[in-house]
């Protein structure tokens, strides 16, 4: 069983969008998130909000690259955006273990810490973070209002 | 991804992103380069327009490395968004930030 999302209001079904299948790499996962930007600078979206994007997706699909099951470490990844009139959304499926997105903590590592600000820059960018588990794939939800 | 030895200093400019996909690379490059008269390691962020989690975490690496060594490490010239990325994180009472 997959995880079931809530589907898009009728009339945002037609909101522009970008799917990508992304090998399971940190190199094409980069990528992906250049591909993103490159997609909402097209649509017209700021370079602050095109920055966030691509910050958030990168971290997203590195995650999903990182922390990916043993027998899933060659499975693509799937990332989707969708450009509604008030808000970008964008959907990133892991084939992960999965984690409890509300006990995660959501302050900063000590500034000596090398690693462990992923979600926070995450949190810190969007407007809204859900993880939805599902039975061998996971998806990360992120929003953000768009500026214009 | 430029290195220039001065004589108490090393310069890094010309990176375009410190990200997960060249922050390891880098960071190898840096300590290679460095020499014990080093005291300095100045890194030139005017062409950097990405910096990820595990760029910043490279970068706290590279701040403690030279500290332990009895110098510095100056981060020159952010982008506004780069900048923004250190404020957000908190890395700005961190790491020496300066504009040049």
């Amino acid at each position: 069983m997959t995880a079931v999302l809530p589907a898009a209001p009728p009339e945002l079904e037609f909101a522009p969008s970008l799917e990508l299948l992304v090998p399971s790499s940190i190199v094409a996962a980069r990528r992906a998130a250049g591909d993103v930007r490159t997609f909402l600078a097209q649509h017209g979206l700021d370079e602050a909000e095109q920055f966030a994007w691509e910050l958030c997706i990168a971290e997203a699909a590195k995650n999903a690259v990182q922390y990916a099951r043993n027998e899933e470490k060659e499975t693509p990844l799937h990332i989707e955006v969708r450009l509604y009139p008030r808000i970008v959304e964008a959907r990133v499926t892991d084939h992960t273990e999965g984690f409890d997105l509300a006990s995660w903590p959501a302050c900063l590592p000590p500034n000596e810490n090398e690693s462990g600000r992923g979600l926070f820059l995450m949190r810190i960018y969007m407007d809204k973070v859900k993880y939805v588990p599902g039975d061998g794939a996971n998806t990360l939800v992120l929003q953000k209002a768009r500026s214009r | 991804m430029n290195i220039k030895p001065h004589v108490q200093k090393l310069l890094v400019s010309g990176t375009e992103e410190i990200s997960a996909v060249n922050a390891n690379k880098l960071l190898r490059r840096i300590k290679a380069a460095l020499r014990p008269n080093h005291s300095c390691l100045d890194i030139d962020l005017s062409a950097t327009r990405f910096i990820d989690s595990t760029g910043l975490g490279i970068l706290v690496g590279l701040h403690q490395f030279m500290q332990e060594r009895n110098g510095k490490m100056r981060l020159l010239s952010p982008c506004r968004q780069v900048q923004q990325l250190i404020e957000f994180t908190r890395l700005n009472r961190f790491f020496e930030v300066a504009s040049t």
